[in-house]
């Protein structure tokens, strides 16, 4: 099934386009509205395939965007650590911690850090990420403020700490001629939407 | 735990909200009677709306109220929102009542449990996966209050993931399912940090349990208010944060302004109100 095709929208549709394609189509084809019991079944047949063509589009976009497994919660998973390597202690171990996490494995990046028997300030980096991707912002907060305690030259932590203090402390509400972005104060939306107009925000 | 999520007099109550509370009056007391529409609650008034959302139910129309009965009020439809709703709201009124008996050994909590019980059994019939998700989530949580959990992510984790698997149940598909699970989540950590701010002083004073006066401990509740205000102002703002983000992934339609005056207004509102006010 091309799902396009069954929402009746160009490959290239934007979220809002696919939700009010979606929207609509739902409103046509509700079987509540058929009085004649073929119509209602065809109806129905024609929801469900609606139904499947906008899971097949939207599938797991929350959840690709945020980390649920381990027992915690989740929250938007746009907090890699970027591309810039880090060298010292435990070196390795470490590394391959960081990488597992550029590539969404949190799980992976977990086992590593709980193996170490020494917490220095990239390891209380990475797990602070950890954290801040399952919804435990506390926690998130304390590692990361110990990150930059044991290493505060490093602009890596220092930034990303003081973009946490910053951003969590500012979610006042929507107000009426706010944009998307004003709106959703999630310090991972926010490097998100850097990341999409082409900046980084977060260089982590 | 509940009346967080709801309106503080002076708010401005919006026409999406006010309908769906009425419609889960309506829902109460049609399907549960009248004991149970006594439990009527704005925290699952707001579930009802945000679930109307979800299944884009029609406008509210305007109707007569026994309880107000001056003029006509806008009700939103009685429908799988409301209802669904509505179980939610029996059961946990229901727990509350057995929650207060068993702490507190309050009559006013056993009294509540046994009126409520005939509800309670017809909204497990309706809805038994609710019923089950409830049961396991509240004893995960006790669980964590027994063993003295000191640490405000983890305790608060046990509450969160029970109303997000609840909300979750309400979704009807997987890009339904998850970020209802999300608005669930954070906005669960919300009330139950909440909870444990305002109760504070009663909790010191009886022994008992309370995360923060774990996590912070001192000889009174004003020198806990004192030195974790910033850091729990901090967190309760990150949970509404990620309650919104949730809600962003959700195709509300006209609900999402009135879900976020409740997020963003009505909850920020009575969030510094209570930080404000016991400090």
């Amino acid at each position: 099934m091309n799902p396009y095709h069954v929402l009746g929208i160009n490959e290239t549709a934007t979220q809002e386009e696919i939700r009010t394609a979606y929207r609509s189509l739902v409103k046509k084809y509700h079987p509540d509205q058929f009085t004649d019991p073929r119509q209602k079944r065809a109806a129905d047949e024609k929801l469900k395939e609606i139904n499947q063509a906008y899971d097949m589009i939207t599938k797991g976009e929350y959840k690709r965007n945020t980390y649920w497994g381990g027992g915690f919660g989740g929250a938007t998973r746009q907090y890699p650590p970027g591309n810039g390597s880090y060298s010292g202690e435990h070196q390795d171990e470490l590394a391959q911690a960081r990488a597992f996490l550029s590539q969404h494995n949190e799980a992976a990046a977990r086992a590593i850090l709980d193996r170490m028997q020494v917490h220095n300030a990239e390891w209380h980096y990475l797990y602070g990420i950890i954290y801040l991707r399952s919804g435990w912002n506390d926690m998130a907060r304390e590692h990361m403020r110990r990150a930059y305690e044991m290493d505060p030259g490093n602009m890596e932590y220092r930034d990303a700490y003081e973009t946490l203090l910053r951003s969590r402390r500012t979610y006042a509400g929507p107000a009426g001629n706010v944009t998307p972005c004003d709106i959703c104060q999630c310090l991972l939306c926010t490097d998100c939407c850097c990341e999409c107009l082409g900046g980084d925000c977060l260089r982590c | 735990m509940w009346g967080y999520v709801a309106p503080l007099r002076k708010d401005r109550k919006h026409p999406s909200y006010m309908g769906y509370y009425c419609a889960l009056c309506r829902a109460l007391r049609d399907e549960y009677g009248f004991v149970a529409q006594q439990a009527l609650n704005y925290d699952c008034a707001f579930l009802a709306m945000l679930l109307g959302g979800v299944y884009d139910e029609e406008a509210a129309t305007p109707s007569w109220c026994a309880v107000r009965p001056l003029v006509k009020r806008p009700v939103a439809p009685i429908g799988d929102a409301a209802r669904f709703a509505a179980a939610a709201n029996v059961l946990l009124a229901s727990e509350k009542c057995r929650d207060e008996w068993n702490d507190e050994k309050s009559l006013k909590g056993r009294a509540g449990y046994a009126m409520l019980k005939g509800a309670e059994r017809k909204a497990r019939q309706n809805y038994p996966e609710m019923a089950s998700v409830l049961a396991s989530g509240l004893q995960t949580l006790s669980a964590k209050e027994k063993a003295g959990c000191a640490q405000m992510d983890e305790a608060a984790d046990a509450f969160a993931a029970l109303l997000g698997g609840v909300m979750a149940l309400a979704g009807r598909a997987a890009h339904e399912k998850e970020p209802l699970y999300g608005i669930g989540y954070h906005l669960g950590k919300w009330i139950y940090l909440m909870d444990a701010w305002d109760d504070m002083e009663e909790d010191m004073k009886s022994r008992a349990y309370n995360v923060l006066l774990n996590q912070f401990p001192a000889q009174s509740a004003g020198e806990v208010r004192k030195e974790a205000l910033e850091r729990v102002r901090w967190n309760l703002s990150a949970s509404l944060g990620e309650a919104h983000c949730a809600s962003e992934w959700l195709v509300l339609g006209e609900k999402r302004e009135a879900v976020n005056h409740v997020l963003g207004g009505i909850c920020v509102g009575r969030q510094n109100a209570m930080l404000e006010e016991k400090n």
